[in-house]
């Protein structure tokens, strides 16, 4: 039976502003974790880059991560209508050099606060999807109905709502239903039998192992796929194939 | 000889105890879970090794305690060797109590008490509680109680004290952050209060932080099923840097030491 190779699509490195109370507080850490976790690789974006701002921690994830293949770079991006992010050829040619491979939103008042609506997003929109670049998003970031709306007006973009909270099951099946563009971090979606459920209702191909790190034990998010009553096909697509065909690696 | 991770993986549970402490019978009030029904219990139970459960009934730390107690009953008797039976009452109906303590006694499916303070928007010192305390601590129940916060934490460090010879459970260890390290306080000054390590947002580093600062015979797993999942909750102990051993009491030796099985 082939054995399932986790892909780690919502994971967060770097220092934090504020340290998650028992996890782990730097990038060397978060590794080791992730490793006795049996991590195979993880998407990673740098916590600089929500607390600060996104051209530091952008920066500092390259720096971070260079000449380490375990973790794949995840840009964090914003507007540039301000001035202080990129113009987008530059933001671009960025992305290319560096092999940047999914582009992270955080919207909210409590994130970077700005609109999603194409007036200020518009740019980032044409580039995710000129460059196939998937968008992530948590899910404190955005509104269900929001959610409903981005994934309709940008059709040809794959969207993964990461950190859906194992309560959500009566937003989540029908908006996954509807929009064949979204794609679920079940990091928090620890509802019983939850994810058995979902994979009849949906298939396999939908959902995504997250970790939740640093805040959250990779191990139990591992496990629930891992122990799931759903075949080694589908455990193998969820562990980390589908993130692996969604930035392009299969 | 495998760790308890390789076990864990090639699941081979011969010789692994897992006893989840903390489970339960029935629907979700506010949202959908798929796996509800005995049958997904005990399936869930048997993917991941789990040989018993200390289990109440949603009804019975909802409205109507009498109907999840019998809904308890019902499932232990189909399931004498899977379930362990947890009965509650509901503090508002105070005409329910006497009722409901004469039929549990002396019924072994029931070994333990779960109350829902929150649930019941009821304090834990009030009256209707005392008279539980007290029936625990005469006939050897352990108590298994919902809490959230510092505030429930320092109550029962009183309850505590008051019945020295009730085993009190505190579930979720407390929830937030500064009741867990309330709740670690308490359980190394309190022989008889142990700390449950059910917590939905299976945060990363607690079990070793629990460990390091409570005595290991004193932390039960548990996950509860129905509202969450079994498998995540075991994999946040399996996967946790500690040794074997305090996996091995943890999941399951520290729970048969207390119900004496």
């Amino acid at each position: 039976m082939t054995k399932p190779e986790f892909i780690d699509c919502s994971c967060m490195i770097g220092k934090r502003t504020s340290l998650p109370f028992f996890g782990p507080g730097d990038t060397a850490q978060i590794k080791s974790v992730l490793l006795n976790s049996g991590v195979n690789r993880a998407l990673v974006y740098h916590s600089l880059s929500i607390e600060y701002h996104p051209m530091e921690g952008n920066n500092m994830l390259l720096e971070e991560i260079a000449e380490d293949n375990f973790f794949i770079p995840v840009w964090v991006v914003i507007p540039n209508h301000t001035g202080d992010f990129l113009l987008y050829e530059e933001l671009k040619q960025e992305i290319i050099n560096n092999r940047i491979k999914a582009l992270r939103l955080a919207p909210s008042s409590i994130g970077l606060n700005y609109s999603l609506s194409e007036w200020s997003m518009g740019g980032i929109y044409e580039l995710a999807h000129e460059l196939k670049l998937p968008v992530m998003i948590d899910s404190d970031q955005i509104s269900w109905d929001e959610l409903y709306s981005l994934l309709n007006r940008h059709r040809d973009i794959n969207l993964i709502l990461t950190k859906a909270g194992y309560r959500s099951a009566r937003y989540l099946y029908p908006i996954i239903d509807a929009c064949k563009n979204l794609y679920i971090d079940i990091s928090m979606y620890k509802n019983h039998m939850g994810l058995e459920h979902l994979c009849e209702q949906f298939g396999s191909k939908k959902f995504l192992y997250g970790s939740g790190m640093p805040l959250y034990s990779p191990g139990s998010a591992k496990a629930m796929i891992l122990n799931a009553d759903i075949a080694p096909a589908d455990k193998c697509n969820i562990a980390g194939n589908n993130i692996l065909r969604l930035i392009g690696e299969v | 000889m495998k760790s308890i991770i390789e076990k864990f993986e090639e699941k081979d549970y011969c010789d692994l105890l897992i006893i989840d402490g903390h489970m339960h019978s029935g629907k979700p009030y506010n949202f959908f879970s798929s796996g509800y029904t005995a049958d997904s219990l005990i399936k869930s139970m048997d993917l991941n090794g789990i040989k018993l459960g200390c289990i109440s009934s949603l009804h019975a730390i909802g409205q109507d305690a009498v109907k999840g107690n019998l809904e308890i009953k019902d499932l232990v008797a189909e399931y004498p060797d899977r379930f362990i039976g947890q009965f509650g009452i509901n503090p508002n109906y105070p005409e329910e109590l006497n009722c409901i303590l004469k039929d549990v006694r002396d019924k072994k499916c029931f070994r333990q008490i779960k109350i829902h303070p929150y649930l019941h928007n009821y304090p834990i010192q009030g009256k209707q509680y005392h008279n539980l305390y007290a029936f625990g601590s005469e006939n050897n129940y352990s108590l298994l109680s919902h809490t959230w916060g510092i505030k429930d934490i320092r109550d029962f460090d009183e309850i505590a004290y008051q019945y020295p010879e009730l085993k009190v459970i505190l579930g979720h260890s407390g929830g937030e952050i500064d009741a867990i390290m309330e709740a670690a306080d308490v359980a190394q000054k309190r022989d008889n209060v142990y700390l449950d390590i059910t917590i939905s947002f299976n945060y990363q580093g607690l079990i070793e932080w629990l460990v390091s600062n409570v005595p290991v015979e004193k932390l039960f797993f548990g996950s509860d099923a129905t509202y969450n999942s079994q498998s995540a909750a075991l994999g946040k102990v399996v996967y946790a840097d500690i040794s074997d051993y305090a996996k091995t009491c943890i999941l399951g030796l520290n729970m048969k030491k207390l119900l004496g099985i």
